[in-house]
């Protein structure tokens, strides 16, 4: 089967209309993927026009980071473009929605790497997705849950602290 | 106070051990653009006790190209296309026209064509209560302004500024 043979950078599957890319990952894991769902990635559709044999290398981004990264260009991919206002349309944001939410569901350094990946691979709402989950975890947070939360210590000098706190008064009232 | 703040300071090994553990460097294991990126997501209320983490962090988001970057984020956030509502003053009473746009449903921007100053109004209580009154970030002149709306029913609209002690 044509599917089978990875080992070209852009190779056509079996059913003879859909393309897949090869992505390598930096610990040289291979990933097959469409075309379309690799394309998400502005960095990697810049890669499949330049072209080249043996696969996409993207020594960036490892294997396990590379996964999530596609398994999300994958899901968005698949989305058709949306039809307003029809219940399908609906139904299938809603469905992405909590697709994404359930992706975010990953430690703080899982999400550090993914941000940095998705920064790289240039896909945009990946980014953005990234970003928001973990600026929603410093959300409602006070300094010192956000110092724990990082491991941060408080080394302000008494000084510093008194002229901060002045300044912010009111703001945390 | 020093006393107290000596007690805090034997406590410190174990909280920069914990630290090294953790292997964190001074604001978050990310390049410098894509910290901002997250911070730029942050609610202001936010940024503000993010400061109060430690030095470093302090330095960054005070930073006046994070201020800059963090208003211009947040305006593009704004969603809903304004539409721009002229205010007929009376010149002798007002030394200022104003032009400001109504967006729904959240904050608007007001602009003063003659300074060329643009400023994101803070929320409007509902009508009924007349005046709503708040904090109001000029990117020219990179300070905050005191702003006082009062709303009146023939659609008089008064914008007092006020310089504020900048951040």
């Amino acid at each position: 089967m044509a599917a089978a043979d990875s080992c070209d950078g852009i190779s056509t599957s079996g059913g003879g209309w859909e393309k897949t890319v090869t992505l390598v990952s930096s610990d040289d894991a291979r990933f097959e993927v469409r075309e379309a769902a690799a394309s998400l990635s502005q960095t990697v559709r810049r890669m499949i026009r330049a072209g080249g044999d043996g696969g996409i290398p993207l020594p960036k981004v490892d294997a396990r980071t590379l996964s999530t990264v596609l398994e999300y260009c994958n899901k968005h991919a698949a989305v058709p473009a949306p039809a307003p206002e029809s219940s399908s349309a609906e139904a299938a944001a809603v469905d992405l929605e909590w697709f994404d939410k359930e992706l975010m569901h990953v430690d703080l350094a899982t999400l550090c790497s993914l941000i940095r990946a998705a920064d790289y691979l240039e896909v945009a709402g990946l980014l953005d997705l990234t970003c928001k989950t973990v600026a929603d975890m410093i959300k409602s947070k006070t300094a010192e849950e956000i110092r724990q939360m990082f491991g941060i210590q408080n080394d302000f000098t008494p000084e510093e602290e008194e002229q901060l706190s002045r300044e912010n008064a009111g703001v945390f009232e | 106070m020093a006393k107290r703040r000596r007690k805090k300071n034997a406590m410190a090994p174990r909280q920069a051990k914990r630290t090294k553990a953790a292997m964190m460097p001074s604001v978050l294991p990310l390049p410098d653009g894509l910290v901002d990126a997250v911070f730029l997501r942050l609610p202001a209320r936010t940024v503000a006790a993010c400061r109060c983490v430690s030095p470093a962090w302090n330095h960054r988001l005070s930073s006046p190209a994070f201020t800059e970057v963090f208003h211009a984020f947040s305006a593009a956030a704004a969603r809903g296309a304004p539409t721009f509502v002229s205010v007929p003053v009376d010149p002798r009473e007002h030394d200022r026209t104003i032009v400001a746009t109504r967006s729904p449903p959240g904050p608007s921007p007001c602009a003063n064509p003659f300074t060329g100053g643009v400023l994101r109004l803070p929320p409007r209580r509902p009508e009924w209560l007349l005046h709503s009154a708040g904090l109001a970030y000029d990117a020219g002149a990179g300070a905050h302004k005191a702003v006082l709306l009062l709303i009146a029913w023939l659609a008089r609209l008064r914008l007092i500024a006020d310089e504020s002690t900048t951040t």
